[in-house]
């Protein structure tokens, strides 16, 4: 779909794509690719933490490219020289601090005894390598010590370890047999427990590992839900539902002139806002995927209510119920979602659009032809932004694209380019009302209309394709590829578990580790 | 899954197959100079152009330049502006535009490939170096560097730490840069153990990621050899003046170097390091990108009220937001400017100054900003290349090819050919092979 020049990775196959069969579950899962998984900068920040209990910064490390919207994609991440610049910077100094801080955390033997620099070598590489090392492994680190104090010796083993790739990398390779690999335990324990709380396993998980107890759905989900209770476990999925929404990087580019009230202070505001709002769906109430969709509650500190309009809460982003009119509560009232869909210096129902339509619905649509003029009507004080986009219905050539994209990003008019309320556009009233068009398929010309922003969104919470869209794009998170045909089967699963479930939320990220192809790769 | 047609053909895309096309000086150039002396700068600006303001209009040696390149004037002898030039195939707009830019869609872009390529020999410490000023910052359409298919080289857009890293410590740490240092010390130990694990790594995994694993493999030989190498004399980080930069540790979002009031700044420092590692021979290639493509970024000094991007949607030639536009694109082409005249007055480590054996390729990944297109792109280049280019001039490729503007991935070719790659194609070969006629020499 007009991604051209990116290594897909997706499972892929000689055979026929698996078939679906609507509401049954199907039994022909297709394992991913066999994979080598860069750790993200938040994943490495967050590894060397619980490794070495020293908080490094890791600005230095290159940007992640982003594929879909999510960081993880493990085809598109390439160690350069600048990343190896920067873990080996990194390392160097993390390893003087850790020997130095920490040296209770990562030493468990007397270097008097003989053997200490062995046993430190093997109890140390099992945590950096996050599975037990090989004999040749533990020889080949032996050196570090040569001719150094202990200490030294430490802290050039953990350095050397740092930038290793059994360190740096995730992997998900798994031991061959016939037409799969499965992951080793300890290669499933780093994948749940990176998902799950964005850093390397814990002591209760490595136990599992060692014991072989992360083979079935059963015992996955269970350590699932363990972690998603952690308080880690709810940073990480504020941290997805920052990328699936794409409001990670809320813009502070706004025209200043234009926006003065949208300070540093309201943007900062605004992130907390969606943090403490899919929280307390997600945890305090054990929601629904209704329930982010529909709520009457918000959730702001003193001044972005100021800024929204709203009275001052009793305690910072504490749930309140908001006014009636207010037009706020729920994801598509967000300011950080609203701020983050549109421009520098106006709403964008085009942005906003497509925003629902990829985001939401999963349904990516193609950009506007090379060779046509896709310049935005200039602001004019006369009219409403809607008025000035009405080029993109009455002209055929925009209208086949922008039907499907206007008069859904229409249903936003009642906030501004940076999320506050408006109900008055430059002296005209604002009319907010619109209607998805191909709802459940693009090719679809039926039209469901609404009124407002929160009819917009009941369309969306009631719809099957926005249902079946969330759990889809939290699998492209989970696996780190691109997905395509032979993914469909695992993907329906999660979908109809999710339907099965009640839409309970939760659940739905539990499910993921509890797929047969969780911890199953192809063989070759 | 989207079922919409997408785009149409061009008009007249296999028109008049038997026109010949119009050959510029007639002759496949043939480098008089000295290709192992160059050096290849990689310069990116956003957004595209008002083609009608930024193409000069003449003859090839009288022609003057339009609103858009007229601050280049007093570098003029050193540049060559390309007219008629077509981005062809891959993706659209500005995605689509800065993918193909360096790669004319091959998998790896121009600047890394020629890295490669050339240090494989020469054995420098840097095989290219990727700089930025603000270019990851809020950037949701990409980079113009590609280490292998749909995997990007990210530019580093902090001066302090491109410094420290292409030249072992930080500006004015102190020393002479010669002495082996415990810590140096202390990185071989670490390197070789580390190196040790990485052939174990690769023997476990077979063909598992090799490809992922070769690029590691190869990242990991340039830093180590880095640390084994020989420190040059004369260029060492005491003789690096930050003027005044300094990075604010509270500085969260935005950091300071991607900070609008220290966009100019960053930019400066960054050219003045690419001259330094140039002239010190820690590479032959350097890239450097402003912002990135839907530059969300204000330049008030410029005059422009509006950010670039916004500005690039410049509706009518004559509206308010094209004088921006023009304002904006000024802008960068004066910073453009003292490139050329930092290259100038830099000496060159093969002799004369570094432009004299440089070639200097300035870019943006689109044509006309109003169209999102790419055709009749806003390229040019400047600097000696070793005696293989002559400044001063305007050259024309419109409709060269049965009609149709010659395709840039020739430009790839020539620039590659003046690096002393003798390649005969570049990515896309659509229309036609071999460098760009009457562009060497």
């Amino acid at each position: 779909m007009g991604c051209t020049g990116i290594i897909t990775g997706g499972s892929g196959g000689d055979d026929a794509p698996p078939e679906i069969v609507p509401g049954v579950h199907c039994d022909d899962e297709r394992p991913g690719p066999r994979q080598l998984r860069l750790l993200t900068r938040a994943e490495y920040a967050a590894t060397v933490h619980d490794l070495l209990g020293v908080d490094v910064d890791t600005s230095s490390i290159p940007v992640e490219p982003r594929v879909r919207g999510f960081d993880n994609n493990a085809a598109a991440m390439a160690v350069t020289s600048r990343h190896l610049d920067a873990f080996l910077a990194i390392a160097e100094t993390t390893s003087t601090a850790a020997v130095k801080d920490h040296r209770a955390q990562v030493l468990h033997c007397d270097p008097v005894a003989a053997d200490c620099a062995r046993q430190f070598i093997a109890d140390f590489g099992k945590r950096a390598f996050r599975r037990p090392l090989t004999d040749d492994e533990i020889n080949g680190f032996l050196p570090a010590f040569q001719g150094q104090t202990f200490d030294d010796g430490m802290g050039i083993a953990i350095a050397s370890m740092m930038v290793s790739p059994s360190f740096l990398y995730r992997w998900e390779v798994g031991i061959s047999a016939g037409s799969s690999s499965t992951l080793t335990p300890y290669e499933t324990a780093a994948a749940l427990s990176y998902l799950y709380t964005g850093s390397m396993p814990d002591d209760e998980l490595f136990a599992a590992a060692a014991a072989d107890e992360l083979k079935t759905p059963e015992q996955r989900k269970a350590q699932a839900r363990r972690m998603l209770a952690t308080e880690r476990g709810h940073a990480q999925v504020a941290a997805f539902v920052d990328e699936w929404l794409r409001t990670d990087g809320l813009s502070a580019n706004k025209d200043a002139a234009i926006y003065p009230g949208f300070t540093d202070d309201v943007r900062r505001a605004m992130a907390e806002e969606q943090r403490h709002f899919v929280d307390d769906v997600v945890f305090a109430k054990n929601g629904t995927f209704k329930d982010l969709f529909v709520s009457d509650q918000v959730y702001v500190n003193a001044p972005l209510a100021q800024f929204y309009g709203l009275p001052a809460p009793a305690g910072d982003f504490a749930p309140t119920t908001a006014p009636a009119d207010s037009g706020r509560g729920g994801l598509l009232s967000l300011g950080a979602v609203l701020a983050s869909h549109a421009h520098a210096n106006e709403s964008s129902p085009v942005k906003r659009g497509v925003f629902v339509r990829g985001r939401l619905l999963c349904q990516d649509l193609p950009p506007p032809p090379p060779t046509l003029n896709t310049t935005p009507p200039g602001l004019d004080p006369t009219l409403t932004t809607r008025e000035r986009f009405s080029k993109h219905s009455s002209d055929p050539a925009c209208a086949g694209c922008h039907q499907l994209i206007d008069p859904v990003g229409f249903g936003f008019e009642g906030f501004d380019g940076v999320g506050a309320r408006r109900t008055i556009e430059n002296g005209l009233p604002v009319d907010m009302s619109g209607a998805v068009q191909g709802l459940d398929s693009l090719a679809d010309a039926t039209k469901v209309p609404f009124t407002d922003t929160k009819g917009l969104a009941t369309v969306l919470a009631d719809s099957e394709s926005a249902q079946a869209c969330l759990p889809w794009q939290y699998f492209r998170y989970a696996r780190g590829y691109q997905d395509d045909a032979y993914d469909a089967c695992a993907i329906h699963n999660l979908q109809l578990d999710f339907t099965n479930g009640q839409l309970n939320l939760q659940d739905m990220f539990v499910d993921l580790a509890g797929l047969p192809t969780f911890n199953q790769r192809k063989a070759i | 899954m989207s079922n919409i047609s997408r785009r149409q053909l061009l008009a007249g895309a296999a028109a008049a197959g038997l026109l010949l096309p119009f050959l510029r000086g007639g002759r496949r150039a043939r480098a008089a100079g000295s290709p192992q002396k160059t050096k290849a700068i990689f310069v990116y600006v956003p957004d595209g152009c008002i083609p009608a303001k930024w193409h000069p209009i003449g003859s090839e040696t009288s022609f003057t330049l339009g609103p858009m390149t007229e601050p280049l004037a007093p570098v003029k002898d050193h540049l060559l502006f390309l007219k008629g030039l077509d981005m062809y195939a891959g993706g659209a707009t500005h995605e689509g535009g800065v993918r193909k830019v360096l790669t004319a869609t091959a998998p790896q872009s121009l600047d890394v490939y020629l890295g490669e390529k050339l240090n494989a020999v020469d054995q420098l410490p840097h095989a290219s170096i990727q700089l930025g000023a603000a270019s990851n910052f809020q950037n949701g359409s990409g980079s113009m560097s590609f280490i292998g298919a749909g995997v990007e080289v990210k530019p580093d857009d902090d001066p302090v730490n491109a410094f420290t890293r292409i030249f072992g410590a930080a500006p004015g740490a102190g020393g002479t840069g010669t002495e082996d240092t415990p810590e140096k010390k202390r990185r071989r130990s670490i390197l070789d153990l580390a190196s040790a694990d990485i052939t174990r790594a690769r023997a476990k995994l077979g063909a598992v990621e090799k490809e992922k694993l070769d690029i590691h493999t190869a990242s990991f030989d340039e830093v180590q050899r880095r640390v084994s190498g020989q420190p040059i004399a004369g260029c060492t980080s005491q003789s690096f003046d930050l003027r005044g930069y300094a990075n604010i540790t509270t500085d969260y979002y935005p950091k300071t170097y991607e900070k609008e009031d220290k966009f100019q700044q960053v930019g400066e420092l960054q050219m003045d390091i690419a001259a330094l590692a140039l002239s010190c021979k820690m590479t032959r290639i350097v890239s450097l990108m402003w912002s990135h493509p839907v530059s969300p970024t204000h330049i008030p000094t410029s005059g422009a009220g509006l950010g670039n991007h916004d500005a690039s949607h410049y509706g009518d030639p004559n509206s308010g937001t094209a004088t921006d536009f023009v304002s904006l694109k000024r802008w960068f082409m004066e910073r453009f400017v003292y490139l050329i005249q930092k290259l100038a007055a830099t000496p060159d480590p093969d002799g004369g100054m570094l432009i004299d054996n440089a070639v200097v390729f300035l870019c943006s990944e689109l044509g006309d900003s109003n169209l999102h297109d790419h055709h009749n792109m806003p390229f040019l280049l400047a600097g000696g290349a070793a005696g293989q280019l002559r400044g001063g001039r305007l050259l024309d490729y419109t409709g060269q090819v049965n009609g149709d503007n010659q395709p840039h991935a020739k430009l790839l070719v020539s620039i590659a050919n003046m690096m002393g790659v003798p390649i005969t194609e570049y990515g896309y070969t659509g229309h036609g092979t071999g460098p760009l006629p009457g562009l060497i020499g």
